[in-house]
């Protein structure tokens, strides 16, 4: 019995010691790496939201019938501007981290760039990012016609992209025998039997979680919502980034471009991406080029909206706040640059 | 005499490990350098030639070998050259010419039915940049163009000031390269007038019959696009690439060549004008690859060396196993079967 008694403390005491020797080894071992989830917000003004796009309107008599053409025997028509303000103007928007900010360079805020070489490449050196992310991505969405338009986090559901290209830019989507689709389950479906996928969440085109807890997948759940101020706001995250003090956050915006042939953004390179190469058809699915964050003024046009300002991230604990406010093309690099050295 | 106690041979194994573990010398595996064939060398400060005749550039082709280093490190050919304010056009063929074997039970492409001698192909990578920038050492170590660029953090950003890029023909993304017995070619536009280039032709891998890699070389004035048409191998059939430089599977152990030895070029090396011997029937098998006659040729080979009782020497250079003939296409019995890796 006393026997038995003495096992029993010794296994206890093991016990107790091991239980206090774990957490100590593990209390004394720290890699010290300097890897962090940095979190900001992007912030775009309402402007860069508006479109104006030209569409299209029957013209009509006195009696609100359409009047029709002598020569072609058609309804006559005629070219209107409509305004559009509306998160699926949006495309994607690109953030970066780098080594700092150039004002003289180009017309536009541009991230700092290393040397200049391999001419015959009409390369003018890279920014040579820390690293970045983007909110919203440009994704095949399993039609044709579609590829290089359409940005993930931009639409609340596939009727929605219907709705958007149909009736907003009044330009409808056609599937591969140029018939117009009507119905958002068309496309879904289409991208299960082309990607073989079951779920939206594997197709990552729409929003599949409920973000802001309304209880349904709604607006509120897209990359970009429509603040207080009327523009839009959005959160990114850049998962597992080195950190450098004092390295530069700063984003731009690849603007929708409606109406062009092939792609509604200069970001898209129509020729990569999934390919189909089916019987009767044979086309590239789109793919966004990749060194947008090394070379942005490679793919920069008119009309694209870059940040003013960067954001330098001193502790990996701060929110980048990035405000997308200078136009390309429109706004005064010069200006901007005097008035940040005043400031 | 004393015994080894049990305390004593952990001693023992762990003398061992620290023994074993000091002999760091892999070299046994790699193949032993070859007598006046360089493993690493300088061709010297070569001239850019003017696109004048086809024949005069044909002449001024330069033909060399190269041999393994008998270390773990890279070996190649490097040469200099003076821009001239315009464009310079490297080409380098190494020896001789490969394919994939087309297996597809569904859709094989007849000109590549046939299965290719693996064994007789090399292959060099490009690449080049001003010569400031060159670290390895003419003659005796292969580099690179690596700088330290430091952004504007301080950060410091390893860079290869490379202006020789070669872009890919099927992406046209850069910084390819074209892969074993196939021809590399770059284009350095807008060289600076009287500023020295460095070209690097790295030999990546020697020829597994002989560990002797021939190649052909063509510094030429105007951009590699030029120097195609003007060679009648430009528009859309880049098969014929490979015949822009034709003959550089040459004979081994032949003397160096009077014109280029006239030109200062180290042995063992030739020019066009030397006309060095290469091996019987090469350049038709070259011409076949770029006329897309390869499986007419192919049987041709075999049947010839059937008819003579012979058999074909892949593994191993008939001229020094004397176990066989060379043979350009490949053994016919190791195809795989349709679909299989």
């Amino acid at each position: 019995m006393r026997h038995h008694l003495q096992a029993r403390t010794r296994r206890s005491l093991a016990s107790t010691v091991a239980v206090a020797i774990v957490p100590l080894f593990a209390g004394c071992y720290a890699e010290n790496l300097s890897i962090y989830d940095l979190e900001g917000r992007v912030i775009i003004p309402r402007e860069a939201a508006t479109v104006t796009l030209s569409v299209e309107r029957p013209v009509l008599d006195g009696n609100g019938d359409p009047v029709i053409d002598p020569n072609t025997g058609l309804p006559q028509t005629t070219a209107i501007d409509k305004e559009v303000t509306d998160v699926r103007v949006l495309g994607p928007v690109y953030v970066g981290l780098y080594s700092g900010l150039d004002y003289s360079t180009e017309v536009y805020p541009h991230p700092s760039r290393g040397p200049a070489f391999q001419l015959d490449q009409q390369l003018e050196g890279d920014a040579y990012p820390y690293g970045g992310t983007t909110v919203g991505d440009i994704r095949f969405a399993c039609l044709e016609y579609l590829s290089c338009k359409v940005v993930s986090g931009r639409f609340v559901d596939f009727d929605d992209m219907v709705d958007w290209f149909n009736n907003v830019l009044e330009d409808p989507i056609k599937d591969a025998a140029g018939n117009t689709v009507t119905n958002g389950d068309y496309i879904r479906q289409t991208c299960y039997d082309l990607l073989e996928v079951t779920s939206d969440q594997e197709l990552r085109l729409t929003p599949t979680k409920d973000v802001d807890d309304s209880g349904a997948i709604d607006a509120g759940d897209l990359d970009f919502v429509e603040n207080a101020d009327g523009d839009f706001e959005a959160s990114f995250r850049i998962w597992q980034a080195d950190f450098y003090q004092g390295f530069t956050a700063w984003a731009w915006l690849d603007t929708l471009n409606p109406g062009a042939e092939r792609t509604f953004y200069t970001t898209c390179n129509p020729d990569e991406g999934y390919t189909e190469t089916t019987y009767a058809s044979n086309f590239d699915g789109g793919l966004q080029y990749t060194d947008l964050l090394n070379r942005p003024y490679l793919y920069m046009v008119d009309g694209d909206y870059v940040a003013g300002r960067g954001f330098e991230w001193n502790d990996p604990y701060d929110v980048a706040e990035l405000v997308l406010d200078f136009q390309v093309g429109a706004d005064d690099v010069e200006a901007l640059r005097l008035q940040l050295e005043s400031e | 005499m004393r015994r080894i106690g049990w305390m004593g041979l952990p001693l023992v194994a762990g003398g061992l490990l620290v023994g074993t573990a000091c002999d760091l010398d892999q070299s046994f595996l790699f193949p032993d350098p070859i007598e006046d064939v360089p493993g690493v060398v300088d061709l010297g400060n070569l001239t850019p030639v003017p696109l004048s005749t086809r024949l005069n550039v044909q002449d001024q082709v330069i033909y060399g070998e190269l041999g393994p280093t008998g270390t773990a490190l890279t070996g190649g050919a490097t040469f200099t050259f003076d821009g001239i304010g315009g464009s310079v056009c490297v080409w380098v063929d190494p020896e001789l010419a490969y394919w994939n074997q087309s297996v597809s039970p569904a859709d094989p492409v007849a000109e590549w039915s046939q299965p290719d001698n693996v064994f007789d192909d090399g292959d060099i990578d490009l690449t080049g940049g001003l010569s400031v920038y060159y670290t390895g050492t003419p003659g005796v170590e292969i580099g690179d163009f690596e700088v330290r660029y430091q952004d504007d953090l301080g950060n410091v950003v390893p860079i290869q000031l490379v202006e020789c890029v070669n872009t890919d023909e099927y992406f046209g993304n850069p910084g390819a390269h074209s892969g074993r017995g196939s021809p590399e070619f770059c284009t350095l536009s807008n060289t600076l007038a009287g500023t020295s280039y460095t070209i690097v032709m790295s030999a990546w891998s020697l020829p597994l019959d002989d560990d002797r890699l021939a190649y052909g070389l063509l510094v030429t004035e105007g951009s590699c696009e030029d120097l195609r048409d003007f060679m009648g191998t430009g528009g859309a059939n880049r098969q014929g690439d490979e015949c822009l430089i034709t003959g550089e599977a040459i004979i081994p152990g032949q003397e160096q060549g009077i014109d280029a030895a006239g030109l200062g070029l180290p042995g063992p090396t030739w020019l066009g004008s030397d006309e060095p011997d290469n091996w019987s029937d090469s350049e038709a098998f070259e011409d076949a690859f770029c006329s897309f006659t390869l499986r007419d040729y192919c049987r041709a080979e075999r049947q010839q060396i059937t008819r003579q009782g012979l058999t074909c020497a892949w593994e191993n250079d008939a001229s020094i196993a004397g176990n066989g003939e060379r043979c350009f296409c490949g053994d016919l019995s190791d195809t795989p079967s349709g679909g299989s890796f």
